[in-house]
């Protein structure tokens, strides 16, 4: 299908009150179209920073010091790849929400209470859409039908005419605010309702009419996860990122999520980046999994082979840290602790904790290399096997 | 097997006041009528979503708040049965049951005072029961940081000094410092990482042998749960619709809610897809629950009879109970 | 790593998070020279009156000001009152007016607050009530009643300062309580079996007076304002008395003088204003950055 994204060498700090925090440490991976990657790793390890860089969302004290992440959007552009990192506000804003969404943990915190559910999903629309939909106006307000001519109307089109061109403009701006003239961006305001409701229930979601008029506390938790999802989709992204969006939510209702995000990829999203510390979430979606810890990334896989061949000595401390239904033995726990990024350990950051350890682990940190084909694996110990 | 605590048609309702002249128009029913017991040295799982009163359970067994109705009978030595309902705060601490029954929360960060030295956060509930030289005090903390596999390094230090197992550690300290009969645990690993979960519940197992206590395990990982306790009871909307020894519960569920739920937990291995029963709709408001059998609107097996009348909890097999119309036919549907 | 004395390093923490901000170092400053004024007073500007040092020199009773020379280093005021000898020691009195105002009400409040919030129930819905009470008696209304029972001066005006200004103290400790009476640590201790009492000193209070802190830090310097007004009403130090508002209040008819010269007596409002603007702006920056530094949200970064 071919790369989507691809993240060469990420390095990110955190310049802190303590010292600087060694958040990311040369994170490379690559997301396929189509394809969902779970990112997997425990609190501090690095994952939500790694999303937030794809997406230019680092802000200080966080600083991206060098890598980057290219975006294979093929329609807009001569070359095949952009460098995201290295792009202007403008163009990072025309992504956000448009070519890469991101859901986030909290359904509470990303819908804000004081505005109806309509009025925040067709917000995503009004940024992003404006030209589509006002194309869409003229050509309704040009039906053969109709043949009434008014001057409303001849209004209409000229402001739609001039939005399907150029939404930005300074002429519509002014069209905008003149008090009685500006009523043409109600009829755009409609048109983002009507694409709101037409998503909502897409997810789902039943009586999406009644639902636009509802504000958020008048939902249930997954209800308004799932509202979250429809504002993320809403401009049919090519990548979803959804860090720890299932989290919180009850296990029936995350059921029910994750049996929506699978029926969604195959028609409305490209690829998602799932980023979760529930291995068995990441079993049951993922197709390809990457396991960092402490700001690198120790394997990448397809998800069978994580599971049933995991090779990096952390990867499989994890899943045998995990309980089972089939659980027999006594959980299995990891000595020590995840270490202090200010001061990380030498060479491979596990290495004080790896049963494998061998000589080279704390002078040298291992790169991600290909053991198998697509399995990468970054440990010297077992390089050393292979 | 000895019990330690058994309730009796436990209630709380919290009162929801409304109209012009405050009075009480509806109640949040909480908990409608819990029938448990809780056997010596068991851990006994209370598992469910949020909102069937798992939590306040537990809060009512320590006395955060006071039941509606109901009794928490305590069988301190055997024969010696307190209903706990019936104490006040100072009779219960006059009496020393204060010690007996303990919690360990959630959340390490706000479960202890972040100005308060880790030394006086674990002397706290020792200096409300006796007095001891600060020699001795100091003595009977660093054995019980010992216990919990802390040093005295952690004894001069503040809670946010520390890693989030380590602040649940002092949080276990804490709680078996007045060396209580029963613990109630309320989502002690839900906040901690895989890892550190793993180590946190081999700590609570080892000290579950060591000192001989009583957990009540309450969480909504079904997973843990199942690793860590004897017996399991499931609640739903304020009321126990199932309860069974763990490996029983999880291979002959006999409740539809037991069912949608087992089958609802993303397993963490790729051989097993379970068929999944996916429930439709949310959970409903305990403000306004179902009439009849509380769980019947999204019930995949409703028949007539459950929206009508209330199920009782019966038992299916040796201690094996459940609370459905149809709990002898599920078998067949499945 | 040396192990430091854990309270200290929250010391330093603290102060480092107050200190990073520049206006806390200039209200700081500030504040420093007031206090070295404040202390070393009867060596600045010796006292003519020994028994009574508040009591300022005059030499003379004439009632126009004269521009400052070598006797008077800032001139002197109406009735010939040395405007340096008030400066130094209006600064001592602005002291004694601003930590018993806010002292007291900060004790008060406090511990209305906390009860208040801490119970809950019928307690905190009659106290509160009685909270509203006492916040409709208007200052200055207040202020006056009492200077006409009891006659004029400063420590009437402190004492009906300080009989109402606690009304803010307890709204806002009780806003901070009722946050904090619900985090588990307070659960914790009720299940321990803590007392009441020792719970709201050792756990509630600790943690939630913050923002009253914040409050009581910018409020010293109103107070000060406050009883200014109040000497410029007439209300508060008598004539003469070593207080920058009443020396403020002398120089009323000179605030501009004759049409040709209107900034001729500059010196005689100018000089105890700018004590009273510095005095007011070094607690203000100082409680700036409290609030900066005690923001649970950016506290640890």
């Amino acid at each position: 299908m071919g790369k989507l994204i691809e993240i060469k060498e990420l390095v990110t700090n955190f310049y802190t009150y303590g010292g600087v925090v060694k958040a990311l440490d040369g994170v490379s991976l690559s997301i396929d179209k189509g394809q969902t990657f779970g990112l997997v790793g425990e609190s501090g390890c690095g994952k939500s920073v790694t999303a937030r860089s794809i997406m230019g969302l680092i802000q200080s004290p966080g600083l991206i010091e060098s890598g980057e992440v290219l975006l294979f959007d093929d329609e807009s552009r001569a070359q095949p790849s952009v460098d995201i990192l290295k792009q202007s506000e403008a163009y990072l804003r025309d992504l956000r929400g448009n070519k890469i969404s991101m859901i986030f943990q909290e359904p509470n915190a990303a819908l804000n209470p004081i505005f109806t559910i309509g009025e925040q999903v067709s917000e995503s629309f009004l940024f992003h859409q404006a030209r589509e939909m006002s194309l869409k106006i003229l050509d309704d307000l040009s039906s053969p039908h109709d043949k009434t001519v008014s001057f409303w109307k001849i209004w209409l089109r000229f402001c739609f005419g001039l939005a399907a061109r150029d939404p930005g403009s300074l002429v519509l701006n002014l069209a905008g605010r003149i008090p009685i003239l500006k009523g043409w961006k109600r009829r755009l305001k409609k048109e983002a309702i009507q694409r709101s409701i037409d998503i909502i229930g897409q997810l789902n979601i039943p009586n999406p009419e009644q639902v636009v008029k509802d504000y958020p506390h008048n939902l249930s938790g997954g209800m308004k996860q799932r509202i979250v999802i429809a504002i993320a989709l809403a401009c049919h992204p090519l990548l979803l990122i959804a860090d720890e969006a299932t989290s919180n939510l009850d296990v029936t209702v995350q059921a029910q999520i994750l049996e929506l995000l699978a029926e969604l990829k195959k028609e409305v999203i490209s690829s998602i980046l799932l980023i979760t510390h529930d291995l068995g979430v990441v079993a049951e979606t993922c197709d390809r999994v990457g396991v960092m810890y402490a700001g690198s990334l120790c394997e990448v896989a397809d998800v069978g082979e994580i599971f049933e061949r995991p090779l990096h000595p952390y990867t499989k401390a994890l899943l045998k840290s995990v309980p089972k239904r089939t659980q027999t033995e006594k959980l299995f726990s990891i000595e020590g602790s995840v270490p202090n990024l200010i001061t990380p350990p030498s060479g491979c950051r596990f290495h004080p904790r790896c049963p494998l350890r061998i000589e080279i682990c704390d002078q040298q940190a291992p790169d991600l290399v290909q053991l198998r084909n697509t399995h990468l694996v970054a440990c010297h110990a077992v390089r050393k096997e292979v | 097997m000895e019990k330690i605590l058994e309730l009796k048609n436990l209630k709380k309702h919290y009162p929801v006041m409304g109209g012009v002249l405050r009075r009480q128009v509806n109640a949040v029913r909480a908990l409608d009528g819990i029938d448990l017991d809780i056997f010596r040295g068991e851990c006994l799982g209370l598992v469910g979503e949020s909102g069937c009163g798992k939590t306040t359970t537990g809060k009512a067994i320590v006395k955060l708040h006071n039941a509606t109705a109901g009794e928490i009978l305590y069988y301190q030595n055997g024969d010696d049965v307190v209903d706990i309902t019936r104490l006040s705060r100072s009779r219960m601490k006059k009496t020393g049951l204060r010690g007996k029954l303990q919690m360990v929360f959630q959340d390490p960060t706000t479960s202890m005072n972040p100005r308060m030295l880790v030394k006086n956060i674990i002397a706290e509930p020792i200096r409300e029961k006796e007095r001891l030289s600060s020699r001795a005090m100091d003595d009977r903390v660093r054995s019980l940081l010992n216990l919990v596999g802390l040093s005295d390094f952690h004894l001069l230090r503040y809670p946010h000094e520390f890693s989030g197992g380590q602040r649940q550690r002092i949080a276990i300290a804490r709680a078996i410092a007045t060396k209580p009969d029963l613990i109630v645990l309320d989502e002690p690993t839900s906040a901690l990482d895989v890892s550190v979960q793993a180590q946190i519940l081999g700590l609570l197992q080892e000290l579950q042998e060591k000192l001989g206590m009583t957990y009540l395990f309450v969480t909504h990982h079904l997973l843990v749960v199942k690793y860590i306790s004897h017996r399991l009871a499931v609640m739903y909307l304020g009321k126990v619709v199932e309860i069974a020894r763990t490996g029983d519960l999880f291979e002959n569920p006999v409740h539809p809610y037991t069912l949608a739920l087992l089958s609802a937990i993303p397993e963490p291995n790729i051989s097993q897809k379970t068929r999944r029963i996916v429930l439709e709709g949310d959970v409903p408001s305990p403000l306004d629950p179902p009439a009849g059998c509380r769980f019947h609107p999204r019930c995949p097996f409703t028949a007539e009879q459950c929206r009508i009348e209330e199920p009782v909890m019966e038992e299916v097999e040796n201690g094996h109970l459940a609370a459905c119309h149809r709990k002898h036919e599920i078998n067949a549907f499945i | 790593m040396i192990n430091k004395h854990p309270r200290l390093q929250e010391l330093k923490f603290t102060l480092y998070r107050i200190f990073r901000n520049p206006s806390a170092v200039i209200g700081f400053t500030l504040l420093i020279f007031f206090i070295v004024v404040a202390i070393g007073a009867p060596y600045i500007a010796p006292p003519k009156y020994p028994h009574n040092p508040y009591r300022m020199p005059h030499k003379g009773f004439s009632h126009t000001p004269k521009p400052p020379s070598k006797q008077a280093i800032f001139g002197t005021t109406s009735g010939q009152y040395d405007i340096f000898y008030g400066a130094v020691w209006g600064t001592r009195t602005a002291f004694r007016i601003g930590l018993f105002v806010v002292g007291i009400s900060m004790l008060i409040g406090v511990a209305l607050g906390t009860v208040s919030g801490y119970y809950g129930g019928i307690i905190d819905e009659v106290l509160m009530r009685f909270v509203d009470i006492v916040f409709a008696i208007p200052t200055l209304v207040l202020a006056m009643a009492i200077v006409v029972a009891f006659g004029r001066g400063l420590d009437k005006v402190m004492i009906a300062l300080a009989m109402i200004g606690w009304r803010n103290y307890v709204r806002v400790m009780r806003s901070s309580i009722l946050t904090l009476r619900e985090l588990d640590f307070v659960q914790a201790a009720k299940i321990m079996g803590v007392s009441d009492l020792k719970i709201m000193l050792r756990h509630i209070l600790p943690n939630g007076i913050y923002p009253v802190l914040v409050m009581a830090f910018m409020d010293i310097g109103s107070m000060v304002i406050v009883a200014a007004f109040m000497s410029f009403l007439g209300l508060g130090a008598p004539k003469g008395y070593a207080d920058w508002g009443q020396m403020v209040a002398l120089a009323r008819n000179y605030i501009v003088g004759p049409p040709d010269d209107p900034l001729k007596y500059w010196f005689a409002i100018a000089i105890p204003g700018l004590c009273i603007v510095l005095f007011v702006l070094a607690w203000n920056l100082i409680g700036d950055a409290l609030r900066d530094a005690f923001d649970p949200k950016i506290r640890r970064r």
